[in-house]
């Protein structure tokens, strides 16, 4: 038996609400209303999250099939919460959003994830695996061209696969390294056909075909252009780079006449001429821009400022569209190769200390809903209640006392956070929550990318961390997978002193000597490793499922993140901009939009795609 | 000629100095630059992206190449990820322009406002105008550049929607929104400016309508007008002159803020991505190009005393 792509799409496996997208109602005039108003509860709840309750009628017009013929032409400015620093030279590249959101525009992918966050394939016409899920066979989809005009046949395809493994000629490769770690042999079958060999049973490698938008197919000239395959962006996306590149300022793309896809009336894709993406950090810079209407879109999960800010205007001056299935993780994430946090006591203090609701009140607008796991709503794994400890400052205080009789040591850390206004404010909070239950906090407040080098260098004991976009949990494996064996408690590494890292598990004894570098959090968990395994191995989707729900259980079980809040991704959008979410899916044999394809992925933690984007006029 | 040779020599020595300080300052700042490059780098990546930006050398060493490169007209490389390198002159080449059309139109509102207020409130010394010039004067120097910007960004382009918040259009696109682009940056950056230089012009100017010379233009009839912008300006302006040499200082200082506040893609803005991501070659030669610029300015005032008041030309050897 061969398993095709088309046999995962299991819809029930996938809670079925998959995006709520709230056309916020500004409630009554400027007095009352709008998100200000969230305390009122008003009507349309359904998501159990703050905005809920500012009411809202459903899609967006245009989200889905548009019923309303788009008008091409025109021209945007779509805001990003950051610049992308190291480029798109892609296996090299460590996009997050913002980088991602430009990568989409530029390039295509061989599979992309539908709206129950199946894979379907896209560039590719067909996904198959042997029995055994060791060998994967990719046909491509015939007549695309790249920006540039050279074919995308089975050779280029082989090439890219190569190179995000770090098997392709002056391409230094990162993530992707530990990512396809698991790849044998990328092999050129015939011109439009290319098989994958792996060196254990993959089940869910389509998934990674995506890679939640981090894996574009890119042209030859691209994967050849040395130094400046950082900046020689071509692809078969939607539009192309006309070399217009001006770090921390703006990035132009144009649209790409030659794209491959229509729409549902016939109509070339993409409508729009052009797209200005430009970086805005500062979360008040692009609030003003908004509202100033200097930027036509963004996408931003800021409910400190630019969310809260933005609902009053909703829908008269403003548009939102709101994700809060599939959504990344906030967290905070703990060192558990250091005191204190490779004890279970410490952890679960610091999640018996931490109000969430106060919390939520006083920096996140009530607009966040609590996470309890690394897996949201409407990720397979997700589960109502995990079993996490709750806030208890009682429990949480009696644990300090306890810890500290067990280590003869004070209950002190170091939360390392982004330097930025809202992040030190929010961690203030967070201290004094901790003081409360006799726990003494400093914050190391840094620039971002040096807090994330901290953490992977393994100096820090807890910091501020966002991770976890929902697409497949297999996509999560590099993150806590080990497979090094957890040495005997009676003689542990001395590297590692491992007092009391958590509890023992049925599957056996959990440890901290990951030999996974991108394991940040060092944990070993015999109970993660098997069910992560069962995931990536299975097609079953109620095996995997239950695989999942366990390593969520574990998480809470041995409380190895204190997990925040899940983020709710939106694309604020001046009132004429339509089509926010992309066409519907290709289908194996028809790559223009039909009725059809698949509908696409409602979650906004990777973007959108943006070929669908057209102006009203 | 011997006098330029060593004023020539005196702007290398200057040179030399900010670049050494600069550069053993920045070596001693946190952080590891090669790990902001590749994060996820194994040891033998980081060992090779440290090694080409040599940061695997002596102090000294390290020092001497850049120093040798900039010799040549090489500023070195920006990085981008392992493999991605693109000349720092590149950024530069497009930023700097962008610095100077910035600077150069604060300068011109300073100019065109400060010069007639200052002479004003001079020849109206002590009544109600100069008064309500110099009140308005104190406040606007009180008034931090940042906050000016925050204030005219929130209300002139969110609130009254009359000119853009924050973005920049290159001239060539489109001149019009280019200009509506710049009014309020340049804005924020001339008032403090303007209120300074129009109470030192006012000073200068209520002694030298003291002069006995002013009084003989009067005794001969000429008119108030001609007297106070061809008879007293001149001779007021000097002070005015090194205040603005000095200034550049602070006017470059304010526009790594407001260029910030305002998204333009300038030297500034530069310069604070480079600190906040690292670049630490990209940064020493912004800290060059601003130090050179910084002391070729003020050689150009020192030029330009000689051209307002011929006496300085000889001044040396009369005393």
């Amino acid at each position: 038996m061969r398993h095709g792509l088309g046999s995962r799409k299991t819809g029930s496996a996938v809670v079925a609400l998959a995006l709520v997208m709230l056309m916020v109602l500004a409630a009554c005039g400027s007095s009352g209303g709008g998100g200000g108003s969230t305390s009122k509860g008003q009507t349309g709840a359904k998501t159990g999250t703050g905005l809920d309750n500012v009411g809202g009628n459903g899609i967006i017009p245009g989200l889905f099939t548009e019923t309303t013929k788009p008008t091409p032409g025109g021209d945007v400015t779509f805001a990003l919460e950051a610049e992308s620093t190291g480029g798109w030279c892609l296996p090299e590249a460590q996009l997050a959003i913002s980088g991602i959101q430009v990568a989409r525009a530029i390039y295509d992918y061989l599979a992309v994830p539908d709206n129950k966050g199946n894979y379907v394939p896209s560039l590719a016409d067909k996904i198959t695996s042997s029995n055994n899920f060791k060998t994967w066979t990719i046909h491509i989809r015939p007549g695309i061209k790249f920006q540039d005009g050279s074919p995308l046949n089975a050779q280029v395809v082989a090439d890219n696969l190569n190179a995000y493994r770090g098997m392709f000629p002056d391409h230094t490769v990162l993530l992707f390294y530990f990512v396809f770690k698991q790849v044998a042999d990328v092999k050129v079958v015939d011109p439009m056909t290319v098989q994958v060999d792996m060196t254990t049973p993959w089940a869910a490698f389509p998934a990674h075909l995506f890679e939640y938008g981090r894996l574009g197919i890119m042209a030859e000239a691209q994967l050849h252009s040395g130094k400046n395959c950082f900046k020689d962006m071509i692809g078969t996306g939607p539009f192309k780079f006309d070399g217009d590149w001006v770090p921390n300022d703006h990035l132009t793309v144009v649209k790409n006449p030659n794209y491959w896809r229509k729409d549902s009336f016939g109509q070339q894709l993409p409508y729009l001429d052009k797209i200005t993406f430009k970086p805005v950090p500062d979360g008040s810079a692009m609030l003003n821009g908004l509202q100033s209407k200097t930027f036509d879109l963004a996408n931003t999960d800021d409910t400190t400022t630019v969310i809260p800010g933005l609902l009053s205007q909703v829908p008269n001056n403003m548009h939102l569209a709101v994700s809060t299935n599939f959504p990344e993780t906030g967290y905070t994430i703990f060192n558990t190769q250091k005191p204190p946090f490779n004890n279970i006591l410490a952890r679960k203090a610091f999640v018996q200390a931490f109000n969430y609701k106060l919390y939520s009140q006083l920096r996140l607008h009530n607009l966040n809903q609590q996470a309890n796991g690394p897996f949201g709503p409407g990720v397979l794994g997700y589960l109502k209640d995990t079993g996490l400890p709750t806030y208890n400052l009682v429990a949480a205080k009696a644990l300090v006392k306890q810890y500290e009789q067990e280590t003869g040591q004070n209950f002190a850390f170091t939360l390392s956070i982004p330097n930025d206004a809202p992040s030190q404010a929010s961690a203030q909070v967070v201290v004094d929550m901790m003081k409360n239950a006799g726990i003494s906090v400093s914050t190391k407040p840094e620039e971002q990318s040096q807090e994330i080098n901290d953490v992977i260098k393994g100096s820090y004991q807890a910091a501020a961390w966002r991770n976890h976009p929902g697409f497949d949990p297999d996509t999560q494996v590099i993150w806590w997978v080990c497979s090094t064996a957890v040495p005997p408690a009676a003689a542990p590494p001395p590297a590692a002193p491992s007092t009391n890292i958590g509890e023992t598990t049925p599957d056996g004894k959990v440890g901290n000597n990951c030999d996974n570098p991108v394991n940040f959090t060092r944990f070993n968990d015999p109970v993660i490793n098997k069910n992560l395994d069962i995931g990536r191995t299975s097609t079953n989707p109620t095996v995997r499922k239950q695989a999942y729900e366990a390593v969520n259980r574990e998480f809470a079980k041995q409380v190895w993140s204190a997990w925040t809040n899940w983020t709710v991704w939106t694309v604020p959008s001046q009132t004429d901009v339509r089509g926010i979410l992309g066409p519907t899916l290709p289908t194996a044999t028809n790559a223009d939009v039909t009725t059809d394809g698949a509908e696409p992925f409602t979650g906004l933690s990777s973007g959108t795609d943006v070929s669908t984007l057209w102006l009203m006029h | 000629m011997r006098a330029a040779l060593r004023r020539v020599v005196q702007l290398v020595v200057v040179l030399l100095c900010v670049s050494f300080f600069s550069f053993a300052l920045l070596s001693l700042a946190p952080g590891d630059p090669v790990t902001a490059i590749v994060g996820f780098g194994s040891p033998a990546q980081l060992a090779k992206v440290r090694h080409q930006l040599h940061f695997d050398r002596p102090f000294l060493e390290q020092y001497w190449s850049w120093l040798s490169g900039l010799l040549h007209g090489d500023l070195g490389n920006q990085y981008f990820g392992p493999t991605g390198v693109q000349k720092v002159s590149t950024s530069i080449g497009q930023s700097l322009p962008v610095s100077l059309q910035l600077m150069a139109y604060a300068m011109i509102l300073t100019i065109l406002i400060a010069i007639p207020l200052g002479v004003l409130a001079a020849y109206r010394s002590g009544t109600f105008i100069d008064k309500a010039i110099n009140t308005t004067a104190f406040g606007a120097i009180a008034l931090p550049d940042f906050a000016l910007a925050l204030i005219l960004s929130y209300w002139v382009g969110v609130k009254l929607h009359w000119l853009p918040s924050q973005s920049y259009v290159h001239p060539t696109d489109d001149f019009v929104q280019h200009l509506r682009h710049m009014v309020l940056p340049a804005v924020s950056l001339a008032v403090g400016q303007i209120a300074a230089y129009m109470r030192l012009l006012r000073s200068d100017m209520i002694a030298t309508l003291q002069e006995d010379f002013i009084l003989m233009a009067k005794a001969k009839g000429i008119t108030n007008r001609r007297i106070l912008w061809r008879h007293a300006l001149r001779p007021s302006s000097l002070t005015l002159l090194t205040v603005a040499g000095l200034n550049v200082g602070a006017l470059i200082g304010g526009t790594v803020v407001i260029e910030v506040i305002f998204q333009i893609p300038g030297m500034g803005t530069l310069l604070y991505t480079a600190i906040a991501e690292r670049q630490y070659v990209m940064l020493q030669s912004l800290v060059v190009v601003i130090a050179v610029a910084y002391v070729l300015v003020n050689v150009f005032i020192d030029i330009l005393y000689n051209v307002l008041d011929p006496r300085l030309r000889h001044a040396r050897v009369i005393t």
